[in-house]
């Protein structure tokens, strides 16, 4: 990122707004799409990128405008981060202003690959806290290694020294679990090395030195052979690892056991866990969590209206409420039963966004037909929360009839997932 | 200004015409539906009851922190804790003080009424028990065989409520043999249950 090679456009629309009574001073462009947003913090400003149109600037919020001027330069240019320092010193009155153009001189290569892009789009992955531990190690390498490409003075320094710290702390805690082998292997190489030259720049040699020694020991692997197979023949799988209650005649089950089971929506808790429910009769829901720590959780259930059904504590995996027979109820697990149960709103909100960003890694992977899949989730769950135009979107990516940009290559981390 | 006054007072901004169309301002500006307006209000008072820093201008706070989280909402996977799990730790029934309440409720109201003024209910675990014995009381569900029904020399009338304590996680209320201290323990429960239902019934009426 440069002030003579901005991040944005210069034919790109943006809205400059000033709104004292809210605080806000921000950058306005694309509106996000149905992917929602990958958030990158420079100095004195808060950049929001799109997902789905990787690299599109949404928004830049000034945080700090007497520290944003590099940032606001390289992003907007030295003509539009000029007119943010107008506004910003008082030289413009509050409001919504179009900010200047200047005669575009012809169209400039998407984004989607800039060093910004990749940094935003792989915190987003390290935010989900169900990545797997060598995923989450190869995320942070090449987390490290795109921020040490964007160059000095924007204020992503210390992000990305901690990833490169972080990462050479996991990839030593994994060990040999990370499935890797030739380009793949080399480029997570030559990331391991861009990592640790962000960590003896920083002075934490002996650091660096590891991730460096990690780094070389993928060279030349092959990939190992998948265990599926191997454990499918393994003695140790039994049918009665299976659901039992699954596996019992229908006879024995009782008519009035209600036949639809609900989801068990665990999106809020703080760890990586998954959950789900059945009837132990007519209206006695059990929850089940697998993985679930040694602290206070809270199964509880709530009608459309947010009237709560009940709140019972989760205790070994498991959680046992009674409901009112029939009562359609949604579900969920929390640490915080304080807070009320998310809205279905927000649930069809979190849930589009979800697959939205899972979307875009099927794209990335070239894989097309679950990118179309979670794409066709996605615009069901922006019709449920009422926005009917991010379903059309994501309907119309589904459709192939508009496609999303994302980087040309997929980063090791969607390989790995 | 406590924590909880703080937050008490961004509560009351929010439900004030100029705190909605804040909030609903705020969703506008991510372009996000307004029937997310709930939700977002609800992340902004939760902020405020984590608040380290003391809340001088709940107003400005408030709208400070509105943008922060309608831009969490944009964001996949952004529902994150705000506080450590160690709050929670006393949410038990040994939390709570011996507490005084009537020895008979009649729930006459409707459930969900009754549901809805038990939405807040702390601890937890009176909450819970409340809620269970809401549902036994008004639509007679089986109960599991393992749940302890009032026997001999109990009042019937605490089915409702011994359920409730039991499906709260108030386990240790039962033991073999009953002692004085799993009695005690199982009194104090009940009581306090039984308390949080007449204090709902009084709100709904």
């Amino acid at each position: 990122m440069r002030d003579d090679d901005p991040f944005v456009d210069v034919d790109e629309q943006l809205v400059l707004e000033r709104d004292d009574a809210l605080g806000v001073f921000e950058v306005r462009g694309w509106s996000p799409g149905p992917a929602g947003i990958a958030p990158l913090h420079l100095r004195g400003v808060a950049v929001e990128l799109d997902v789905a149109e990787a690299g599109a600037l949404a928004a830049a919020v000034v945080t700090d405008p007497a520290r944003a001027t590099r940032a606001l330069a390289a992003l907007l240019g030295r003509g539009r981060a000029s007119a943010v320092a107008s506004a910003a010193n008082g030289l413009l009155p509050p409001g919504t202003d179009r900010m200047s153009q200047r005669r575009p001189r012809g169209r400039r290569l998407s984004n989607a690959d800039h060093p910004a892009t990749r940094l935003a789009l792989l915190q987003l992955e390290l935010d989900d806290v169900s990545l797997a531990p060598p995923a989450r190690a190869v995320a942070l390498v090449e987390a490290a290694a795109a921020g040490l490409l964007l160059g000095r003075g924007l204020g992503v320094g210390g992000a990305v020294r901690h990833h490169a710290a972080a990462a050479a702390e996991l990839l030593e805690a994994v060990g040999d679990d990370i499935d890797i082998a030739g380009p793949d292997a080399t480029e997570l190489a030559a990331a391991c090395r861009a990592a640790a030259a962000v960590l003896d720049e920083a002075g934490d040699t002996e650091r660096a030195g590891r991730l460096r020694r990690r780094g070389s020991s993928f060279t030349n692997r092959t990939r190992r052979r998948p265990a599926l197979a191997a454990a499918m023949a393994s003695p140790d799988v039994r049918p009665e690892q299976f659901d039992a209650a699954a596996a019992r005649p229908a006879r024995a089950r009782l008519a009035a056991v209600p036949s639809e089971v609900p989801v068990v929506d665990v999106g809020g808790l703080p760890a990586p866990v998954t959950a789900r429910a059945r009837w132990r009769g007519a209206a006695e829901l059990e929850v089940l969590v697998a993985d679930a720590p040694d602290a206070v959780w809270w199964a509880r259930a709530v009608r459309e209206d947010g009237t709560p059904l009940a709140v019972v504590p989760v205790s070994h995996g498991r959680a046992r409420m009674l409901l009112p027979p029939g009562a359609a109820a949604a579900v969920d697990v929390t640490h915080r039963p304080d807070v009320p149960a998310p809205s279905p709103a927000r649930r069809a909100t979190e849930a589009a966004l979800r697959a939205g960003v899972d979307a875009c890694r099927a794209h990335r992977a070239g894989d097309g037909w679950s990118a179309a899949d979670l794409w066709r989730r996605c615009a069901v769950s922006w019709e449920t929360a009422g926005d009917d135009t991010r379903a059309g979107l994501a309907a119309a990516y589904a459709d192939g009839a508009a496609l999303p940009t994302q980087p040309s290559r997929p980063f090791l981390v969607d390989r790995l997932r | 200004m406590t924590t909880t006054d703080a937050a008490e007072a961004v509560a009351a901004w929010l439900a004030t015409p100029e705190g909605r169309a804040r909030v609903v301002g705020a969703l506008d500006r991510r372009r996000l539906p307004a029937s997310l307006a709930d939700d977002l209000a609800s992340d902004v008072v939760v902020a405020a009851l984590g608040a380290t820093e003391p809340i001088e201008e709940p107003p400005a706070w408030a709208t400070t922190v509105l943008v922060r989280r309608s831009i969490d909402l944009a964001r996949a996977r952004a529902r994150r804790p705000v506080v450590s799990l160690d709050e929670w730790a006393d949410a038990g029934f040994e939390a709570i003080d011996d507490a005084a309440g009537p020895d008979h409720v009649e729930l006459e109201a409707p459930g969900d009424d009754v549901r809805r003024a038990l939405a807040a209910v702390q601890p937890v675990a009176v909450r819970s028990a409340a809620l269970t014995a809401v549902t036994v009381a008004l639509d007679d569900p089986a109960l599991p065989t393992d749940c302890p029904q009032p026997g001999a020399g109990a009042s019937a009338s605490d089915a409702p409520l011994w359920a409730g304590v039991w499906f709260a996680g108030g386990w240790d209320c039962w033991t073999e043999p009953d002692t004085d201290a799993t009695r005690k323990r199982r009194s104090r429960a009940v009581s306090r249950a039984r308390a949080a239902l007449a204090e709902a019934l009084g709100a709904t009426s």
